[in-house]
């Protein structure tokens, strides 16, 4: 039986949650995040799951942790009148004392079913190699027997032997939290080593600090029982540029990515207004994902367009997502996407300019799998996506683009020259998956009224 | 004569005006007028006595003397004046003609009432001035109403004069659509160009004369209008009806059923394709309403006959929009 | 009877001419020199067409809107009730700035304009077949390059044909090289040449269709007068 920690994402790595009854195994650098991980599946476990729990520690006095915990909004004093929690600061030896039977009564005073101990190196240093283990294995066998499902956490100093310590084959569970302090910031992931009994989702996931507790960010969603997604019809989503769609037959493939590229001041914003406007019109949300800029710039430049935007806010027809450079990684900024498209039943998304995810890793292959996580979860879910690149170099293949290029159905290239004094922009459909499009370069013209698209000569 | 043989002949003599051209209720007037004439120089002139020449007291012994003469119930008259005018009302269900009056309405044919043409021949002949006659609608609840006032009487525009013809005062000819046709065939195989062209400035400039010579009976332009369409029809041509009227922006709407000239196109094939054929009725058109609003109008044809149209359309409007 | 409607051109020597008309989506190149009668001819053309019940596209490249209508006024035809009821537009394709919803500017692409007239052609009144007439073709070509202009106008006309539209373009000698002439000659179905016959001192205008597909033609040389009211009137053989 699978019981839920109530840490966001932790249960999805576990493909559901803890064995009942089991022993987990946390283990980290000092500020890793271990002992507040400990603490939230107490504190989530009593006021979510009405399970009583116990805190037991070695090192910290129970002031420290009432003041850590109450960061995130846990009363854990409350919870102690009320007799659902036990915070204990106390000696490795009592814990392992059979005689005295300390944790026995703690339990049946309770009716604890969930027990953090911070932490286990504690018994290292008081005991000698043989002992521990034989005092460690005792333990963890009497915390099952009396019902708890039990957090166990270990110092580490590094990671830097990789030989599995003997923790680690006692229990049932073992959890690893990193704290990576590399680019210019701290990064912590967690990493599921093993789990017996149970499948698990292997590989790091960042860690986060949010304001009510932790949250274990990129996670591969169950995969849930709802009703099976409807059948698309592969309509033609129109992009409301009239020369565009006869171009393109129509518009967009339904359910497809496209990426719409070209220097700066060629149009790739616009398009992008024109698509999320027409939306409006078709009874369609909309997403706009601004990377660089905030939200208040866009209003400015969608109200030349005359368009109403008190309206488009007041009726939530378009949701914005900005300052997406303020995320602390690019799993975090599709996990917010992929929440805000879910809950709004959203079916057009545009991401303005996607260049500034190269910044969040400098291994294309992770961002490739992170685009691609990105392009299936928005597929699935229905959307019709434009993401908008913006090669400012002429000629220069950009090793993001490269990265995308094989991922999207469609490539949109726009381009700008001035011949006699005037400025000339095109456009050109270099590829559109599934779909037939007219190819060549089309004028395009931009004024107050928005983009125009002109079908090239002999173009049909 | 019994009232019902006086009856009898009155709708004899309504439904020959109705069957000759240019007919309608002045032929029975006519009739009517002479048949008074006749008919007080035999037996009223005598005993004729009225009070001064004008209108009111000419009335007023008018009934006096037939009402003495038993012909009529003086009691079935109400006399008022305005002015130089006299409005007449008459008692209709002890009127002799009644009979005359209610069958001519109910068949269509046309109506003028024998009573109120007495009032306007004698003020005309005793009084020394052309009075002219007007009459409402009869309507069998209501007294008959008319009134007489002082005015010209219309002139025919189609009357015989000796042995001629004459249109609007001048001789005229009768031509079938036949012969016509021929004439305008001829025109088409040797001056193609020209056709249009004849045909409007024909019909234009003729039709501007008429709209002079009618004018004066006329208080305003819609009535001259009215006035001259229906003497087209009555002359067989073509049957128009006003659809829009706007003095105002000066535009007018026209439409027109049994064009003669859409006929006339169709049957002698004078154009290579179906297309708008009566540059004639857009002449008439176009110099009747240039008089009417004293503007350089022009006519352009926007449904016809010759192209399988339920009828023909004419636009009015001024030359200089 | 023939079932099929056939277009003339409303000027009787001419549709002599071309005998049983020409189908709707035939394409007419009228070519001659500066003041020969081409928009003389057009004019007739579109008193024609209106008269047909045909809906009618003018776009005026050589002189305004406002002058063409004064035009067809003189020679018979008012063109405002037209224009009312949607069957007769003009296209400004002359003036230097915007003068309403049909304008089209000489520094705009070819495209821009295909899309233009595809749009009026869209908008005309259902249910009527359609010609369009571009007065002056070759000034609507001018300083563009040659292949440029060579796709737009094989182009063009390809879809005027498909959309079964009789097309009326008006060429200016004195504006296109010769050459180019003669490489879009073929593209149309029927060409009429003016031009001036006769000394130079007493010059008498002449027309001559040069070229018609599927049909014969008559190519001898035809006079013709410019009457103010009328228009062209072609010289009839008398003979004939």
């Amino acid at each position: 039986m699978l019981i839920k920690s109530g840490i966001i994402g932790f249960d999805d790595l576990l493909l559901g949650g803890l064995v009942k009854n089991s022993a987990i195994l946390v283990e980290g650098v000092p500020g890793s995040g271990k002992t507040t991980l400990g603490l939230e599946f107490i504190y989530k476990g009593i006021v979510e799951r009405n399970e009583p729990g116990i805190v037991i520690t070695f090192e910290e006095f129970p002031e420290q942790l009432y003041r850590d915990a109450f960061n995130y909004g846990w009363d854990l004093r409350r919870l102690e009148d009320m007799n659902l929690l036990r915070v204990i600061c106390t000696s490795p030896e009592l814990v392992l004392d059979k005689a005295i039977g300390f944790l026995e009564n703690i339990v049946k005073e309770i009716s604890a079913q969930r027990l953090v101990l911070d932490s286990v190196t504690q018994f290292t240093m008081e005991l000698n190699n043989n002992e521990v283990r034989s005092e460690v294995y005792s333990l963890c066998s009497g915390l099952k027997r009396m019902g708890l499902t039990s957090v166990l956490i270990k110092e580490v100093d590094d990671y830097g032997s990789q030989k599995a310590t003997f923790e680690e084959y006692i229990v049932d569970t073992v959890l690893r939290l990193y704290f990576d302090e590399s680019l210019c910031s701290r990064r912590r992931y967690i990493e599921v080593l093993k789990s017996r009994g149970q499948d698990f989702i292997s590989g790091k996931y960042p860690l986060k600090f949010a304001s009510k507790g932790l949250e274990i960010i990129g996670v591969p969603k169950l995969k849930d029982p709802s009703p099976a997604k409807p059948e698309f019809d592969f309509r033609k989503i129109p992009s409301g540029i009239e020369g565009l769609d006869n171009i393109l037959g129509g518009g967009f493939l339904e359910n497809t990515t496209s990426i719409v590229e070209g220097a700066s001041g060629t149009g790739k914003s616009v398009i992008g207004f024109h698509y999320l406007l027409e939306g409006i019109k078709q009874g369609e949300k909309g997403l706009l994902v601004i990377t660089e800029e905030g939200a208040h710039w866009v209003n400015q430049y969608i109200k030349s367009f005359n368009v109403d935007i008190e309206d488009i806010n007041n009726n939530q027809d378009i949701f914005f997502i900005d300052r997406v450079f303020t995320c602390s990684c690019m799993e975090e900024v599709i996990r917010n996407i992929i929440s805000v498209v879910e809950e709004n039943s959203i079916q057009r998304v545009v991401v303005d300019f996607v260049n500034t995810f190269a910044e969040f890793s400098d291994n294309l292959l992770a961002l490739k799998k992170q685009f691609r996580n990105l392009h299936n979860s928005l597929n699935m879910m229905g959307c019709t996506t434009i993401l908008i690149l913006n090669e400012d170099q002429v000629g220069a293949i950009s090793p993001l683009k490269t990265t995308i290029q094989s991922l999207v159905q469609g490539e949109i290239y726009l381009s700008s020259t001035t011949r006699k004094g005037k400025q000339y922009r095109s456009l050109e459909v270099k590829k559109m998956k599934g779909q037939k499009y007219i190819s060549g370069v089309h004028l395009v013209e931009i004024s107050n009224a928005g983009m125009a698209v002109f079908q090239r000569i002999g173009g049909s | 004569m019994d009232r019902s043989s006086l009856n009898n002949l009155l709708l004899g003599l309504s439904r020959l005006a109705d069957d000759v051209p240019m007919g309608g209720k002045n032929y029975v007037e006519i009739a009517w007028d002479y048949y008074i004439e006749r008919a007080f120089n035999m037996n009223i002139k005598d005993k004729f006595k009225p009070a001064s020449n004008n209108a009111l007291d000419l009335c007023n012994a008018w009934i006096e003397t037939m009402d003495k003469e038993g012909l009529l119930d003086k009691n079935n008259y109400q006399l008022s004046n305005r002015g130089e005018s006299v409005d007449i009302q008459v008692d209709k269900q002890n009127c002799t003609y009644y009979e005359y009056c209610s069958t001519a309405k109910e068949e269509g044919l046309p109506l003028t009432c024998p009573r109120m043409l007495g009032f306007r021949w004698i003020v005309t002949n005793q009084g020394g001035r052309q009075y002219q006659l007007e009459i409402e609608d009869f309507v069998d609840a209501k007294p008959c109403s008319g009134t007489i006032y002082p005015g010209e009487r219309i002139k025919q525009i189609l009357c015989r004069d000796g042995d001629n013809l004459c249109v609007a005062g001048e001789r005229a000819i009768v031509l079938s659509t036949h012969a016509f046709g021929i004439l305008v065939k001829t025109i088409y195989d040797y001056a193609p160009h020209l056709l249009d062209r004849v045909l409007y400035e024909s019909t234009y400039y003729s039709s501007l004369v008429e709209y002079e010579k009618v004018k004066s009976y006329f208080n305003n332009p819609r009535e001259t209008v009215e006035h001259l369409l229906n003497v087209v029809q009555r002359l067989g041509n073509i049957r128009y009806e006003i659809a829009e009227f706007d003095n105002l922006n000066k535009r007018a709407v026209i439409k027109a059923y049994g064009s003669y000239m859409a006929e006339i196109f169709v049957n002698n094939e004078l154009s290579t394709s179906p297309k708008t054929s009566c540059a004639s009725g857009r002449g008439r058109l176009a110099a009747y309403f240039t008089k009417a609003w004293d503007e350089d109008m022009v006519c352009e044809e926007m449904k016809c006959e010759a192209f399988g149209d339920d009828y023909c359309e004419f636009i009015l409007l001024p030359k200089y929009l | 009877m023939r079932n099929e409607k056939m277009g003339f051109f409303g000027i009787h020597g001419i549709d002599c001419m071309i005998g049983t008309g020409l189908s709707y989506g035939s394409q007419i190149m009228i070519k001659g020199t500066s003041g020969v009668g081409k928009s003389v001819l057009a004019s007739q053309f579109v008193k024609e067409t209106l008269a047909c019940r045909d809906n009618c596209i003018y776009i005026c490249c050589d002189q305004s809107p406002g002058e063409m209508r004064e035009s067809l006024k003189q020679y018979g035809v008012h063109p405002l009730p037209y224009e009312e009821r949607g069957r007769l537009v003009f296209v400004d394709a002359y003036s230097l700035e915007p003068t309403g919803k049909n304008y089209f500017s000489s520094e705009d692409g070819l495209e821009k304009y295909l899309a233009l007239e595809k749009e009026v052609i869209d908008h005309m009144v259902n249910g009527s077949s359609t010609r369009i007439v571009v007065d002056s073709l070759s000034t609507l070509f001018l300083g563009r390059d040659n292949q440029e202009i060579m796709e737009f106008h094989r182009y063009r006309l390809k879809l005027l044909k498909r959309a079964g539209i009789i097309a009326m373009d008006l060429m200016v000698d004195e504006v296109m090289e010769e050459s180019m002439f003669k490489l879009s000659a073929h593209l149309y179905d029927v060409i009429i040449n003016m031009y001036y016959a006769g000394s130079t001192e007493r010059p008498i205008r002449a027309l001559h269709m040069g070229k018609m597909k599927s049909g014969k033609f008559d190519s001898s040389q035809l006079f013709y007068t410019i009457d103010p009211n009328i228009g062209l009137i072609i010289m009839q053989n008398l003979a004939s």
